[in-house]
């Protein structure tokens, strides 16, 4: 409402943040992961008689590690901060004014992480072993720091907890319900990823060499814990989601309006896919590690990568209809105003500011209200665009409708008059490339209330020979 | 009957139990032979195991075909990843046959659409499995793409094995009838007209093409006989006959062996490296298919198939009405040739499957010589070709 | 859009949104001044890497005498110097975005387009480095032409900044630009300060990149390599030279573009004379040290001039945010926004901060010693 809209047409904001969080998550999973990777690493090389050629091999991981780490990693993971500023201005202002020296305190793990990441790279011929080793650590406790800092605001967005916008008990935001299972998950999965990065660079490993069995072995045993603790966990996050949520994902795969209601569940099951052929893959691995390709690694590490996609895009999902629950909606109009006693039958754009003048119930009226309403979340014909959702809409239906479109929990209320109501039905008939007028629609409406309360009336009036 | 074991006073045919001589171990002809070598590789005579395998080798004497299986290498070197193609083609194929038969147990011919409709709306996961089916379809028919010219561009189809090619397109034009027979089925807005325009370029064809057209149409028009036929073709003739032709086409890569890119063949013997089929190529394919798997799934999550409002004949074609991707180069061709000009567009897409199907005999010498490296370069600029005319189809 | 509409849209209220209503974490001025210290620090990294950028690409033009060494120490310090200098460059955009978010979201979102299109240029510009600094042994011959894409992402992420910070204090503007093109694909271009700032913004990397080079220089000249020392020290002067002459000229057109009642209220500011004076002579005394540098093999004098230079920065960041004090003044000042003061998480945040730096410090000098004395056992 006070802030412009992003209008990508096809994209819509929301997939650009997608596009970059999924990307982002796998390499930052594996940032922090590979710390813990590297460490246990040079701790069991220095245990073996072949430790040199460990190391050896150890230093094409963590270059791998660094670039992949750093080039793909952070650029990704800034590239949100710029990308969820465009989507929703509203939201990341609560959020960086909430949190700003949380943000500050992660960002200093960041400087941290990154110097001893140098440190022990660029070190690495002219460090002790010990320096090393105790690098490698450091590096690793810093990194799962800067998760530490990191879950508290992402959780905050979906379960807030104790946090209200009257209280802004920042303690009780970031430690919130889901805070706990969703850091115990992250670690476990960073480990998986940790691991199935170490098979990634196995792989290159020449098939006679007797030790890439044993490196691939090392590798895979760290999907471990990700196997056995995380569909308990799962659980435990499960019981923390929004009592709607919860119920929206519970109604599984079957729903209304062409089956798109399921898609959160759909997403969640994806993942859980994901995660099982990963323990199976893991477990082909090591019963014949000599034999790992690199194509075959890549394919595992494909699965992990659309494993995240699931989990992060239903994630997301979960927050429907707000983007930071019970407090502010997707669309930017905050919780406690639209509660308010006569709010939501405003003119919608005497309450925003980016509209231009328009005439209202012309084209342009129903334009800008479904940019400024709806445009952050749907687009017309491209993700979750409007057109196809709307394929079964007459323009008095449409009118109708969207007044009830927060019935299902999933949309935030419409706010508007019925005017607005009328310039938006239109607009999405022309989309269709149907020409109405919205007057056109309001006289109807009039008209079909008119002719209802009359009939309503009616019965007495028969009653009378 | 061994006659020995009778004795001359025998009272019947099973044979009196008085007095037998000592048993002599006499191989039964019943059962076959357990050969040397695979006494070696079995699990010991005392095991259940052991017992079993052997129980089974002695009533199907295959050890033969095990024998052999197990020597069947891949060879190792930087294109291997491309054999991997073929095998993304039959598991897409199974995919296809999976969700195929759990969409035919709700799927009825009588009530296409509003069976459908069921699938998605309420059967629970009918809509997933609806769209791991659409996305498996055109996942298979883009992994077949790029088998044929991966296989093309490493010149697999060279002597001895022009039929493995052969059969090879044989596949894949049952693969692309399948995906059109199977378009129709739902009977929404988009199959409905996107297979009545798909006919009538048909129908266009000089001399047969309208008695074709009719045939497949089951009539003058696109109507539920159009489906009374299509229906068996999808979910039973043609199955059947890719299965064949499958079988066939499988044969001939086991008894001949993968082919070797002429840059692998130079080498010498102890430099040639390969992976023993059984186990160590298998463990290797088994993850690629496990990320097929994961990517059905995420792309039936990310863009499920929808299924438009339905089919109404008498209504106007919706505008911009195009075929599936893989039917887009003909579509596209017989675009740029309107009116009289018609004739020649045929004759232009038919000779695309021509040149496929004449390649093995055109270029037939290993290592390849200066004809073979034209027929790759034609290659690259044919691909090239069909790429953009499908690029353009779909933009346009 | 019709002319109706956009005409009545110029008389339109500004569409300022108000300012968080969670309001400021601590005084305004400590947000400013944690602000200047880490864009000061931003800034010194980008200049440094940018300039190195632009000094290797002259050195392959030109091929002084010890280019390859130069080239060689420019180059590698490329990976580094950009992870930093977008490390470094999170804290200033944070603390943009708590005293200005009203203003900055609005801006971004207009230009929205451009300035998602950093983040990939972010990754074109590292990727290259890192190719640069991976290749460059076995493959010389491309990398020219790596490091130029390099420096024409960078050169184009400055642009989207400078573009979204100029319109970001220019409400007046935001309607008519977002009603032409709501996705986001316009940038600030009808600014007429956009061009000559930009070119100010680039012109002090030579200048750091040619400082690091005298520092360079003066260690080589310590560890007996006197020619090449001599070398490094003579071109990181004139880099030093040529960069002041050119932020002084593009400064002075920055300046000459400032609409005529923006640089009235500058004037007033209390701070504006004894700021730029302080500036005007922390560059006179790095160019003065620049140039003593070659005449010694102190330490001090590279190092007092690099830290000169990092205080003329500073002045530089003082005076751009006065700048747009002063042009924000008639639609907001940061003193109309309430402090919700936050202050256990500042003590929090600034505990870790010491912590950390105490920490990377130590590490530091102790793995760059181990280095320092690896590199002279291998070149003595």
């Amino acid at each position: 409402m006070n802030y412009p809209v992003w209008d990508i047409p096809f994209l819509g904001a929301g997939l650009v943040v997608a596009i970059i969080a999924i990307i982002h998550v796998l390499i930052s999973h594996f940032a922090i992961g590979g710390g813990a990777f590297l460490f246990v690493a040079e701790l069991w090389s220095n245990r073996q008689p072949d430790g040199e050629r460990i190391r050896a091999w150890l230093h094409k991981y963590a270059t791998f590690f660094l670039v992949y780490t750093t080039v793909f990693g952070a650029m990704t993971g800034v590239g949100i901060w710029f990308s969820i500023q465009l989507a929703s201005p509203e939201g990341t202002s609560l959020l960086i004014h909430q949190y700003v020296f949380a943000w500050a305190i992660e960002w200093v793990m960041f400087l941290g992480e990154l110097t001893v990441l140098y440190l022990y790279y660029y070190g690495w011929k002219t460090n002790s072993r010990r320096l090393q080793v105790w690098l490698a650590g450091l590096y690793f406790v810093i990194a799962w720091g800067s998760l530490f800092v990191i879950n508290g605001i992402l959780t905050f967005m979906l379960t807030p907890g104790g946090w209200t916008l009257e209280n802004t008990d920042i303690v009780a935001g970031f430690f919130n319900p889901g805070y706990w299972p969703s850091l115990a998950i992250r670690t476990l999965v960073m480990f998986l990823v940790a691991g199935l990065g170490g098979l990634l660079i196995a792989s290159r490993m020449e098939e006679e060499d007797a030790l890439k069995e044993r490196i691939v072995l090392f590798s895979s045993r760290w999907v471990l814990p990700a196997a056995l603790l995380l569909p308990g966990l799962f659980y435990w996050y499960w019981t923390t989601l929004p009592v709607n949520t919860a119920r929206l994902m519970a109604a599984g795969a079957t729903g209304l309006g062409g089956g798109r209601l399921e898609v959160m569940t759909l997403f969640a099951v994806v993942t859980g896919v994901a995660g099982m052929l990963i323990v199976l893959g893991s477990l082909l691995f090591q019963a014949r590690p000599k034999a790992l390709t690199f194509s075959a690694a890549l394919a595992l590490f494909v699965v992990a990568q659309i494993g995240f996609l699931g989990g992060e895009f239903s994630r997301e999902m979960a927050r429907k209809p707000y983007v930071i629950y019970d407090t502010l909606y997707s669309n930017s109009v905050w919780k406690h105003k639209a509660a308010e006693p006569g709010y939501r039958d405003r003119s919608f754009l005497s309450l925003t500011r980016w509209d231009p003048d328009v005439v209202p119930l012309t084209p342009a009226h129903g334009e800008w209200a479904f940019r400024l309403q709806c445009a952050s979340c749907h687009t017309r014909d491209g993700y979750r665009g409007i057109v196809p959702r709307t394929a079964s809409w007459t323009a008095l239906s449409g009118f109708k409708w969207l007044l009830t479109m927060d019935q299902q929990g999933v949309m935030p209320p419409f706010v508007g008059t019925a005017e607005d109501r009328a310039a938006i039905s239109a607009y999405i008939q022309s989309l269709h490339g149907r020409t109405v007028s919205a007057a056109e629609i309001l006289s109807q409406a009039r008209a079909e209330e008119v002719s209802r309360s009359k009939s309503a009336s009616a019965p007495t009036r028969e009653v009378e020979p | 009957m061994d006659d020995s074991r009778r004795k001359p006073d025998s009272d019947g045919p099973v044979g009196s139990t008085e007095g037998t001589p000592a048993a002599v171990d006499i191989p039964d002809s019943r059962f076959a032979e357990i050969p040397p070598d695979a006494e070696k590789v079995l699990p010991p005579a005392d095991s259940v195991a052991g017992k079993a395998s052997r129980a089974f080798l002695r009533r199907v004497p295959i050890w033969p075909v095990i024998e052999f299986l197990s020597h069947k290498k891949v060879p190792r070197h930087k294109h291997s990843f491309w054999y991997t193609l073929g095998s993304m083609g039959l598991f897409f194929l199974i995919v296809q046959i999976v969700t195929g038969v759990l969409l035919m147990i709700y799927y009825s011919p009588s009530q296409p659409w509003s069976s459908v409709q069921r699938i998605v709306m309420e059967i629970p996961f009918g809509g997933l499995i609806r769209s791991i089916h659409h996305w498996s379809a055109n996942l298979m028919l883009l992994a077949l793409f790029v088998h044929l010219f991966s296989t093309f561009f490493m010149k697999a189809y060279r002597p001895p094995r022009e039929l493995t090619w052969l059969t090879g397109l044989a596949l894949l034009g049952t693969t692309m009838f399948l995906g059109f027979s199977g378009y129709l089925l739902p009977w929404d807005d988009l199959s409905f007209f996107a297979t009545r325009v798909g006919i009538s370029e048909i129908e266009k064809t000089p001399l047969l093409g309208t008695w074709v057209a009719g045939l497949v149409r089951g009539g003058p028009d696109v109507t539920v006989d159009t489906i009374g036929r299509f229906y068996p073709l999808h979910v039973v003739v043609l199955p059947l006959l890719l299965l064949g032709i499958l079988g066939i086409h499988l044969f001939f890569v086991q008894v001949q062996g993968v082919s070797e890119p002429d840059s692998f063949r130079a080498l010498t013997p102890e430099k040639k490296r390969y992976h023993r089929f059984f186990s160590e190529y298998l463990v290797n394919e088994i993850p690629i298919w496990m990320a097929l798997t994961a990517l059905l799934v995420a792309l039936s999550a990310l863009f499920p198939r929808v299924l438009a409002p339905e089919a109404d004949p008498g209504a106007a074609a919706p505008e911009g009405i195009k075929p599936e991707w893989y039917f887009m180069v003909p579509f596209q061709m017989l675009k740029l040739f309107p009116g009289s000009l018609e004739f020649l567009g045929m004759a232009l897409t038919g000779l695309i499957p021509l040149l496929f199907l004449v390649v093995p005999f055109v270029d037939r010498t290993v290592p390849a010589d200066r004809r073979g490296r034209v027929v790759a370069r034609l290659g690259v600029g044919f691909l090239a070709f069909l790429a953009g005319m499908t690029a353009w189809g779909i933009l346009s | 859009m019709n002319m109706f509409v956009l005409a009545t849209g110029l008389w339109d209220a500004l569409p300022l949104p108000p300012p968080d209503p969670l309001g400021y974490p601590v005084p305004v001025e400590l947000l400013r001044a944690l602000s200047y210290l880490t864009l000061t620090l931003h800034f010194v990294a980008l200049h440094f890497t940018l300039g190195g950028v632009m000094l290797w690409l002259w050195l392959r033009l030109r091929r002084p005498a010890h280019a390859d060494g130069m080239s060689a120490y420019l180059g590698s310090g490329l990976t580094l110097g950009f992870s930093y200098l977008v490390t470094l460059g999170i804290p200033p955009l944070l603390f943009v975005q708590v005293m200005y978010g009203q203003l900055f979201y609005s801006s971004s979102v207009i230009i929205g387009a451009h300035w998602i299109l950093v983040v990939p240029l972010l990754i074109v510009a590292y990727g290259l480095f890192y190719l640069h600094k991976l290749t460059r042994e076995r493959h010389p011959a491309p990398q020219w032409v790596y490091m130029l894409f390099a420096l024409l992402a960078m050169l184009t992420i400055g642009f989207f900044y400078v573009n979204n910070l100029t319109l970001m204090q220019a409400p007046e503007r935001w309607m008519s630009i977002y009603h032409l093109r709501p996705n986001g694909q316009s940038l600030n271009l009808g600014d007429p300060t956009v061009l000559p700032r930009w070119l100010a913004l680039l012109s002090p990397a030579p200048a750091v990149a040619g400082l690091g080079l005298i520092l360079a220089g003066t260690v080589l000249r310590r560890w007996q390599q006197e020619d090449k020392g001599l070398a490094f020290q003579s071109l990181g002067f004139r880099s030093v030279l040529v960069s002041v002459a050119a932020t002084g000229a593009f400064g002075a057109w920055f300046v000459s573009r400032i609409p005529q009642d923006v640089l009235t209220r500058v004037v007033e500011m209390p701070l504006l004379v004894p700021v730029s004076l302080a500036g005007a002579a922390l560059l006179l005394v790095t160019a003065l040290l620049a140039g003593l540098a070659s005449r010694s093999r102190s330490l001090a004098v590279p190092i007092a001039a690099i830290v000169a230079a990092a205080g003329s920065l500073a002045t530089l960041v003082a005076l751009r945010d006065m700048l747009r004090l002063a042009w924000l003044r008639p639609h907001f000042t940061p003193d109309d926004v309430p402090v919700h003061a936050q202050w256990a998480m500042f003590f929090l945040f600034a505990a870790t901060l010491v912590l950390g730096l105490v920490l990377v410090v130590w590490l530091t000098a102790v793995v760059t010693g181990n280095l320092a004395r690896r590199y002279r056992e291998a070149h003595s």
